[in-house]
Parts: structure tokens; sequence; C-alpha cells
């Protein structure tokens, strides 16, 4: 073996260098979220099952405030499958950036004692609530199919409408990472503000009407990334229409400008993290 | 110099070249800021809002530099606070640096894959766990699963949870996985301490073999002794100096002397072994007197 010559360590890598060390370990990342999961659930009767039923109790009280007890179908065909759509697709979204945010400051020992790329950590974390979405479309299906609404070829655009926000989830996860890492604060803040945007974007009703009077608002709605992931995801499902080339491009573009500026911004602290 | 920050980690079984450097400090600073908590109540932080936490400023590392070769096992010594610690985890890339350079032919790895595991899964689950950590690959795990079983020397209480352990099965499990990996550049902080006699002298075993497989050890102990039966060298931390470098009986007496509660009790053990050579005297001259 010949002698390598001694690297500086703790330089800032190139971004090619840092993708390849990510690759390398990918079974150490996907390690993590594993022992997390099967850790869990440990110490109850249903185990693992819970990843599957939560979803569907979601559903299911949805169905009984919202259809039976309050009866606000006004202007909604199918509200269940309505609400059913958009809170699961809102919460895609807000579970994935909350995680994303925590994951270095909950796996701080983590940081502290072993190198790796710390991308790994929230890259994880949003992929480990892509995978408890699967159960939640499962359920999302479910309710949509039993309020008797029949399947087209517009479900299949599920997939990339998945993907574009599953991208624009780890650019915003990498990104509050970094932030919650300098600024733990931000935690507390974080929910309250995906929940207001959440409302503000339609997830338990239409917001559309709410804004009739409102036309320079109405207009600002065709650039919210929160609304048109709902919107273009009830329309696939519900009423079996395809989004617009424009909505597509939309949220193509918040998807990968999410991507780019959170992971240049989180690279930028690589070194840092868990100084504290 | 190529500047790569994620070298892959060094491969196992793997013979390195004996004498070469392997890590290298040069003019190692680290300062970092901390905030100092001193509101006590809601009501004196609100009173202070924006000026109870005042940063303090600490320089933990005061230009510290050196050269470590490949074949040495390294003993860190100094009082608690010294800087020790923080010049393991700068070296490791764990914690950046003010000012100075490390260089190192590949990432140094820091015995602490405790971090890793999970206390809920069992032993052998966090076997996978910690080594996948240390840059094994799954099959690599599963090829030296047997040998950390056998060197933790933990049998059934494999496939408990881990929460069931004693901190000393614990231990040895943690240490057991870390010299599984054989890296080229091992730092073992504080935990040669561990696990009970048979366990340790087994750890020092392993520690050698590291070494005659011409790796590069750091260890960092207050035990003056394990550090004499394993180590080739001896760096001495005070305050962020590094005050001495070099044979390791020579860097001890040093260390000893200048500490002051060693020093003490050295002088204790001395008007002790004063004490008995007195009293057997003063016996000897008893039990002759009635014959003589």
């Amino acid at each position: 073996m010949t002698a390598p010559p001694l690297a500086r360590l703790g330089t800032r890598p190139r971004i090619v260098d840092y993708l390849r060390s990510m690759w390398e370990r990918r079974e150490f990342a996907t390690a993590i979220p594993r022992a997390e999961l099967q850790a869990q659930h440990r110490n109850t009767v249903l185990g693992s099952l819970w990843h599957l039923l939560d979803p569907f109790i979601q559903v299911a009280v949805y169905w009984l405030v919202f259809a039976k007890i309050l009866g606000v179908t006004r202007g909604v065909d199918n509200i269940v499958g309505f609400l059913a759509i958009g809170v699961f697709m809102w919460h895609f979204t807000t579970k994935a950036v909350k995680s994303g945010a925590k994951s270095i400051t909950s796996n701080e020992g983590l940081v502290r004692a072993i190198s790796f790329p710390r991308a790994i950590l929230p890259l994880t974390a949003v992929l480990a609530e892509f995978f408890a979405f699967g159960f939640a479309m499962v359920a999302m299906f479910v309710a949509v199919l039993i309020t008797g609404e029949v399947p087209g070829w517009t479900w299949l655009l599920i997939v990339p409408l998945v993907g574009i926000q599953l991208v624009f989830n780890l650019g915003f996860g990498l990104l509050f990472a970094r932030v919650a890492d300098h600024f733990r604060d931000i935690l507390q803040v974080l929910p309250y503000t995906l929940r207001i945007i959440g409302y503000m974007s339609g997830v338990l009703f239409p917001i559309e009407r709410r804004l009739r009077n409102l036309p320079e608002l109405r207009g600002v709605m065709d650039y919210n990334p929160a609304y048109l992931f709902m919107k273009t995801a009830r329309a696939a499902i519900l009423d079996n229409a395809a989004p617009t080339p424009r909505e597509w491009g939309v949220m193509a573009i918040w998807a990968v400008g999410a991507l780019l500026v959170g992971f240049l911004f989180f690279l930028g602290r690589e070194h840092e993290y868990g100084r504290a | 110099m190529p500047e790569n920050t994620y070298l892959p980690p060094a491969a196992a079984d793997l013979e390195f070249d004996r004498g070469v450097p392997t890590v290298r400090a040069e003019d190692v600073h680290v300062r970092y800021r901390v905030h100092e908590d001193t509101t006590k109540s809601l009501r004196a932080m609100l009173a202070t809002f924006g000026r109870g936490r005042r940063p303090r400023h600490v320089h933990a590392l005061k230009g510290v530099s050196f050269t470590a070769y490949a074949g040495e096992a390294i003993g860190v010594i100094g009082s608690n606070g010294s800087g020790k610690s923080t010049l393991m985890r700068a070296i490791a890339g764990l914690l950046p640096i003010s000012e100075g350079v490390v260089s190192a032919r590949s990432t140094p790895m820091l015995l602490g894959v405790g971090a890793v595991l999970n206390r809920g899964l069992s032993g052998r689950r966090n076997i996978m766990l910690g080594g996948l950590a240390l840059g094994l690959t799954r099959d690599g795990v599963l090829a030296r699963e047997k040998e950390i079983i056998e060197f933790a020397g933990i049998k059934d209480a494999i496939d408990r949870p881990m929460a069931t352990y004693s901190s000393g099965m614990k231990a040895r499990l943690q240490f057991a996985i870390s010299a599984a990996v054989q890296p080229e550049i091992l730092i073992i902080d504080e935990a040669l301490s561990v696990g009970d006699k048979s366990f340790r002298k087994k750890s020092e075993q392993r520690v050698r073999q590291l070494r005659e497989a011409a790796g590069t050890v750091f260890i960092v102990s207050h035990g003056m002794k394990s550090i004499r039966n394993t180590c080739t060298r001896v760096l001495w931390i005070e305050d962020g100096v590094l005050m001495a470098d070099g044979d390791p009986d020579d860097v001890i007496a040093r260390y000893n002397g200048h500490d002051p509660a060693e020093r003490r009790s050295r002088r204790r053990a001395a008007r002790r072994r004063r004490r008995r050579k007195a009293r057997r005297r003063a016996r000897q001259e008893r039990e002759s007197a009635p014959s003589g």
C-alpha cells in the first residue's frame, strides 16, 4: 500500500465528493430511521400496525365531526374526500419539514461523536416521513373510494405530484435543520407557522370562495405551493382533472428551488453542527 | 494537498505502513463562545431580556502542534478541563478549529459509538447500527458479529434490549464494536477504564494489536498505569497548551511533578512508607533485643 498523503480535514467539501460520501453511507442512513421505527412502538400491543391505523382514525374523526356532527357540505361534493386529501397532503409537508428541522438538534450526540455527511440526517428524517405518508395514502384512497369516487387515469398523477412535493419537503427540511441548529427557538414557532399557512391555503375549507372578493390575493394563491399541492391532488382524485402546465411549472420551480437553496444553505455550516 | 473532508474510513484488516505520518496538527487553536446561564427565574429573565445571556469566550486550545506516525500508541494526559478531549475531537474533525491545520491520512475515528446505540433495541441490532455508523457495510458487520459478541463477553443477553444491560455490559459492547472496525486512526477517550479487570486486559491487548498493525491509536486517560502499559508516546496538555511530548515515563514523571494533587498524594505515600519503615525497624529492634 502506497502511503496516501495527508489530507486537510474540516475543509468545505466539493459538492460532488459530498454527494458521493452520502451515497457511500447509504446503509447507515437507512439504519437510523429503521432503528427508531422499531423502537418506537415497542411497548404497544399493536406495534407497527399503529402507523397504518393512525391515518384511518384521523379520517374517521373528520367524517364524524364535519360530515355527521357539523354537517358542513356547502359547496363541497365529498367533504370526507376533500378533507382527507387536503389534510394528508399538507401533513406530508409539515411533518417532513418539522422532523427535518429537528434532525440535527435531536441527534446532537451522534453529530458530536461520529463524522459523516451531516445532510444524511435531514434527508433520512424527510424520507422517513415519506414512508409514513405511504400509510396515509392508503387511508386516503380508501376514504375516497368509500365515499363513492370512481377511479380515473388522473389518479396516477398523484405519483409525480407526490414526487414534486417530496423534493420540496427535502429542501425546506434541510433549510430549517440549519436554522434550528443555530436558533433553536424556531422549533417552537414552526408548528404554528405551518398550521397557519395550511389554514390560509385551504386545508380544511375551499379557500377560493373566501377570496372571491379579494382578487389580488387570489392571484397570490396561484404561486402558493401549499395551496397548489392540495388543489392539484384534490382535482386529480375528486374531479378527474389534470393540473395545468402552469401549475406543474410553478410547483416544479418551487421544489427544485427549495432543494437547491436548502442544500447549499445546509452545507455552509457542515463543520459547525453540534458545536454549541 | 488534496482537500477532501470525508475521507473513506480505512478498510479493515489492512496492514498500514509503519513510520509514515498519519495525523498532523499544526498550531491548532480552538476558541468558542459559551452563553453563561445566570438567570434564575422567568421574572429575572424578562428583566434582563437580551442582556442576561452574556457570551464568554473560551480559548480551549492554544496552538498545539504534533505529528503522529503509524505504529504509535499515543497517550494524552492532563488535568480535567485541560483540553484533551477538545484536541481529540478537533483531530477527529468533530469540532471546528479556529486557527491552524489538521491533516490526516484517513478520518480519525473517535470511539464514541455509544451515541448511535438505541436502548430500545437488542444488542445484536445495535451491533449492526454501530458498525454501520463506523463505516462498515451491512455484510461487513455480519461477518464480524460473532467476534464482537465474543469480545464483549455478552452471551444470551445479546438478543435482549440494551436497556436491560448493566453499564459495564454496555461499555464492553461499545468498545467491542469500535475495536472490530480496526480504523487506521483510532481515538479512545476514557474508555479503557471500563469493565472489569479481565476486560481491561483484553482491551489493552486489542489496543496493542491495532498499534502493531501499524495504525495509530490515541488514548485519553487518567489511568497512568494503563497508559504506561499501552502507549509508546505521551502528550501532556495543560490549559490548552502542549506541555510535553515524548517518552511515556519521562512525560508522566513531569506531569506527576506538576500536578499539585498528585504531588500531595505522593508525599502522603512517602510519609506512609517512612512510617511503615520506622515501625518495622522498631519491631525488629524489639524482637532482637531479648536475644541480643
